[in-house]
């Protein structure tokens, strides 16, 4: 039922943006005509140099085409130039006159030539913009396609579970808590999917700003740490902070996401039963959090594919089914949003990924400030 | 465990409604159901249930009205169901007068958990002289704070946003109301100095702060402490 009300309100706020598009189109085509009106009189007065007159306003034609939108405001700028020249430019001055000898070619010449220049550049104009929209829809195309796919597998497994369960009543609780229990851990899966498809939703929509909080750091980390330990009952993760207590602007549950999916990978593909190190270190305007592990460190091969979301890459398992794909390209996604920058790297006992992000003005408090008011 | 404890489910989806009740019901728990919020209203009004969970995204009201509405003339505990997006309608439905919310999707013990909390009484300062849950104890009477054997030393305000948050242990309490209630009703909305004494907080209580055992955060809500194991006396 909300979907219906957000889609009204969408249609407001573009009828909103179309009536200022309007307006400002029409104060460039006023402000640009009278600019070479004015610069046309100059040459007129001061030379006897008609010809720069039908250069001026040409030129400024063109401008207009190019910073307007759509065809009409250029051809009606170069209506409106060709009438200008007439009436205040060739003799007698100050009229509209077509009777002179020539004067019907000289201004049907001038508006066709007006009106191709200015057609020409919108057009110009036109194709850049389609081009760069249809890479973006080849972009989401693309996605789609390996989100589908990447749905549709747990999604198999959840038919399949469930249907087995329904229709052998029979089946014994060992096998069918076997069952129920894929079923469960598919659906997390699923549901990790989702929340990641929000963040990349939340953060694409362009025009909309982060919605950004001061939050501690300690709370985010915490945060995500508890998160993946319910996932993850049996993971051994080591924190560091450091003893300022350091204050960040942030979307705190799109941050909290990017620190599970670097932990999580830590603890789905370092192989290794030894703790993650979650370090978080306060150095000049930034903060940098870094996450170790210390097993087998990430192959050559996908060191420079990490965060370009090659989205099903396969394993060395094999399993392709749950790569790391969208989750890194997402981080790096959100990290940027927020004026930061992720890497990562191998270390001599393991891999570690990292990101900083820029802390502005007084965000860190030191511990023995007492706030006793 | 009681028998003839009614909870009022207020939810549109018919299998989010029903895996609720059948949880429920399954711990002894009496059901009812109904689909919008006019009809939710009318029920709490003639059955007058023990709690109600209500769906902040219901097709003919907003969840923030229903509240209203019902707190005019009830104090019946609302635990208001929320998905992820609905960061503001959570903290604008705890402002209204909701008790606790609980985000889709959520498991059996977190809906038990919410439940059990919202049953539970808050406690009075005046009837109770301290709280303890594992081993966090506070003695109400002396002001003091204890780890296990170990004692906490606090400052005032510190002291004062814990004993909070123990009076309503299990409960969410928003940023907003903390600082409305520490700092009185026309203190300074912005939760800063808030969220620094509860890093401070912290520190102080929990053996390992990046894993805390009593009091969690709520991100973009506010804070809560634990109620396992909870004893007043």
């Amino acid at each position: 039922m909300e979907n219906y009300i957000i889609i009204a309100s969408e249609r407001e706020v573009r009828m909103k943006q179309k009536s200022l598009i309007f307006l400002k189109d029409l104060a460039v085509v006023v402000l640009f005509l009278s600019v070479a009106t004015i610069i046309a009189n100059a040459f007129f007065t001061a030379s006897d140099l008609t010809i720069n007159v039908g250069i001026t306003y040409a030129l400024f034609v063109i401008c207009i085409a190019h910073f307007t939108t759509g065809y009409f405001w250029g051809g009606l700028a170069a209506v409106i130039a060709v009438a200008e020249i007439n009436f205040f430019f060739l003799e007698p001055v100050m009229e509209f006159n077509l009777s002179k000898k020539g004067y019907p070619f000289i201004l049907v010449g001038l508006l066709v030539m007006s009106l191709l220049i200015s057609t020409i550049t919108v057009h110009l104009k036109e194709s850049k913009r389609l081009l760069v929209e249809s890479e973006k829809e080849k972009m989401r195309a693309n996605l789609l396609r390996a989100i589908s796919h990447d749905l549709r597998t747990p999604l198999t497994g959840i038919i399949g579970a469930s249907r087995a369960c329904l229709d052998n009543p029979d089946m014994d609780m060992e096998e069918r808590q076997r069952l129920l229990n894929d079923i469960s851990e598919d659906s997390s899966w699923l549901l990790n999917m989702v929340e990641n498809l929000l963040s990349i939703t939340q953060i694409e929509t362009g025009s909309t700003e982060l919605k950004k909080d001061l939050e501690p750091l300690e709370e985010i980390i915490s945060d995500s740490v508890f998160r993946i330990k319910k996932r993850y009952p049996q993971a051994e993760i080591r924190v560091e902070f450091p003893d300022e207590i350091v204050l960040v602007s942030v979307d705190s549950m799109l941050m909290v996401q990017v620190i599970m999916n670097l932990l999580e990978n830590a603890i789905k593909y370092s192989q290794s039963t030894e703790p993650i190190v979650l370090k978080a270190e306060l150095l000049q305007h930034k903060v940098r959090v870094s996450v170790r592990d210390y097993g087998v460190g990430i192959p050559q091969e996908k060191m420079k594919a990490l965060f370009a979301g090659t989205y099903a890459c396969k394993d060395i398992n094999g399993d392709s089914k749950r790569g790391m794909g969208i989750g890194l390209s997402l981080c790096k996604t959100i990290i940027a949003a927020h004026g930061g920058e992720i890497e990562g790297k191998n270390h001599e006992k393991g891999a570690e990924i990292y990101f900083w992000l820029p802390l502005e003005g007084e965000e860190h408090e030191s511990e023995d400030i007492n706030f006793n008011y | 465990m009681n028998q003839k404890t009614l909870i009022l489910i207020i939810e549109d989806e018919s299998s989010i409604a029903n895996f609720i009740s059948s949880i429920l019901n399954s711990h002894g728990y009496k059901t009812m159901t109904c689909t919008t919020g006019k009809e939710g209203l009318a029920m709490a009004a003639s059955h007058c249930p023990a709690a109600i969970l209500l769906d902040l995204g219901l097709p003919d009201m907003d969840g923030a009205e229903v509240i209203k509405s019902l707190r005019e003339w009830s104090d019946i505990p609302i635990i208001v169901i929320s998905a992820r997006v609905q960061e503001g309608d959570k903290v604008e439905a705890l402002d209204c007068g909701a008790d606790d919310y609980i985000t889709k999707p959520f498991g059996t013990a977190e809906l038990m958990a919410r439940i059990r909390t919202a049953l539970r009484h808050t406690i009075h300062s005046g009837a109770v002289k301290s709280f303890r849950s594992g081993e966090f104890v506070i003695d109400f009477e002396r002001h003091q704070v204890k780890v296990g054997e170990e004692d906490i030393h606090l400052t005032q305000i510190e002291y004062k946003i814990v004993a909070l948050l123990a009076k309503n242990a299990g409960k969410v309490m928003t940023y907003d109301r903390i600082i409305k209630e520490i700092w009185g009703p026309y203190a300074d909305s912005n939760n800063r100095i808030l969220r620094v004494n509860m890093v401070n907080i912290r520190r102080k209580l929990e053996k390992n702060p990046a894993e805390p055992k009593y009091i969690f955060t709520e991100m973009g809500v506010g804070y809560r402490m634990s109620d396992e194991n909870q004893e007043t006396f």
